[in-house]
């Protein structure tokens, strides 16, 4: 997955003003763009100082935001996706019980 | 014990009670004399000497100072002197700036005057101390052995959770491996070993220590290791069957000698298991060790 890092290392799925580095990981494979965005990626060779001044180096991922919000929005993303995917089956039942065919046989 | 105390001297007795404490001049210790119908109040002076004039017979007399206390039973016969022990230790406390602290046996507990740091904290008993050090709802304690008077130690509480140290999982953990690879660590030359070399196969090896823990009250995950060329991970991550991570730091293609090596989790706010995985490739000889596992706050 390509995703965006700011110059405080912070995710974005996104760089509409060009600004950002670009970062590959297999990382947040199946993660949306709310939890992403609540991480940090510090690049192998790179360094980031914390506040109270402690310094990590990278490769390192790790939340800025508490991950318990992360947690959260990402089961509500899979619960929108579930959600999603069973009227798509729905839809898909209908329609076939359109031609006669029982979908359940 | 009734001590006799004789001498020569005018009727009421001129009694001296002579207060060390902690092995020094026990000066500005409170001495009470009683013989069951009179009682005399004292404070010690500078040289810890406390003048009473008695009549003849069994004085009980107690002197205390700072918690310290001892009574002795005295048959008054003569002007005389009589000498009390106070005990009293030392134990020099260091302790993170901010927190607060105290000292307890299980009976008496001090507090420190201070959230200085520094705390040289005067027990009145021998004895197991505990010294703890408090952040809102974060406690880290240490304990002190006295059995000694004028004994003097020193305490340095650090606001960490050891996981792995000299040699041993401490605090209850213990090393789970996590898949059914090649190698796996174990304790050897007082570390966490795993030893590569001379095998014709790739190694993977992968350590899960248990049982999780909450990472709430830390921000620094700590690893001290040495490892080979191949390729690392270590973090934090919810299961103990895979190696997934919620936070972790990674490298690959360079070896280290015995190195720090800091992961933050100071917001991931939930039970973690703690874990560290590798990769050699066949014949690598590489030894990977870790010395240290801790969480900081």
């Amino acid at each position: 997955m390509q995703l965006y890092i700011d110059t405080d290392f912070k995710c974005h799925v996104s760089n509409p003003d060009g600004v950002y580095t670009s970062v590959e990981t297999d990382f947040f494979d199946g993660k949306c763009q709310a939890y992403i965005e609540g991480y940090r990626f510090i690049p192998s060779g790179e360094s980031w100082t914390r506040p109270d001044g402690e310094v990590f180096h990278g490769e390192m991922i790790t939340p800025w935001k508490d991950w318990n919000e992360l947690d959260e929005a990402q089961r509500e993303y899979e619960r929108e996706q579930y959600d999603a995917i069973e009227a798509e089956l729905a839809d898909a039942k209908a329609a076939l019980e359109l031609f006669g065919v029982n979908a359940d046989e | 014990m009734i001590i006799n105390m004789s001498g020569g001297g005018a009727p009421g007795k001129i009694v001296t009670v002579h207060v060390t404490y902690g092995g020094t001049v026990g000066s500005g210790a409170n001495v009470v004399c009683t013989n069951g119908k009179k009682t005399f109040n004292g404070i010690t002076d500078s040289a810890g000497n406390a003048p009473f004039k008695l009549t003849k017979g069994i004085w009980t007399i107690t002197a205390d100072k700072n918690g310290s206390t001892s009574t002795v039973n005295a048959e008054v016969t003569g002007d005389c002197t009589v000498d009390i022990s106070l005990f009293a230790a030392t134990i020099n406390v260091t302790y993170p700036a901010g927190y607060t602290c105290t000292a307890t046996n299980g009976t008496t507990t001090l507090t420190a005057p201070d959230a200085s740091g520094k705390w040289k904290c005067v027990v009145p008993n021998a004895g197991t101390w505990t010294l703890t050090a408090k952040d809102g709802s974060y406690s880290v304690s240490k304990s002190a052995s006295i059995t000694k008077n004028n004994q003097n130690t020193s305490v340095t509480i650090v606001a960490e959770l050891v996981i792995f140290r000299n040699g041993a999982f401490q605090n209850g953990f213990s090393n789970n491996k996590i898949d059914s690879s090649h190698a796996a660590f174990s304790l050897a030359d007082g570390n966490l070993v795993v030893k590569c070399g001379g095998v014709s196969w790739a190694i993977n090896y992968s350590l899960c220590v248990k049982p999780n823990v909450d990472i709430t009250p830390y921000s620094t995950l700590k690893f001290v290791a040495s490892t080979g060329g191949g390729n690392y991970s270590m973090g934090a991550g919810d299961s103990s069957t895979d190696t997934n991570y919620t936070a972790k730091l990674s490298y690959s293609g360079k070896g280290y000698s015995k190195t720090t090596f800091n992961v933050d989790v100071g917001s991931v706010n939930k039970k973690q298991y703690i874990k560290f995985k590798g990769y050699e490739g066949p014949g690598s000889g590489a030894v990977i060790t870790i010395y240290e596992i801790v969480l900081l706050r």
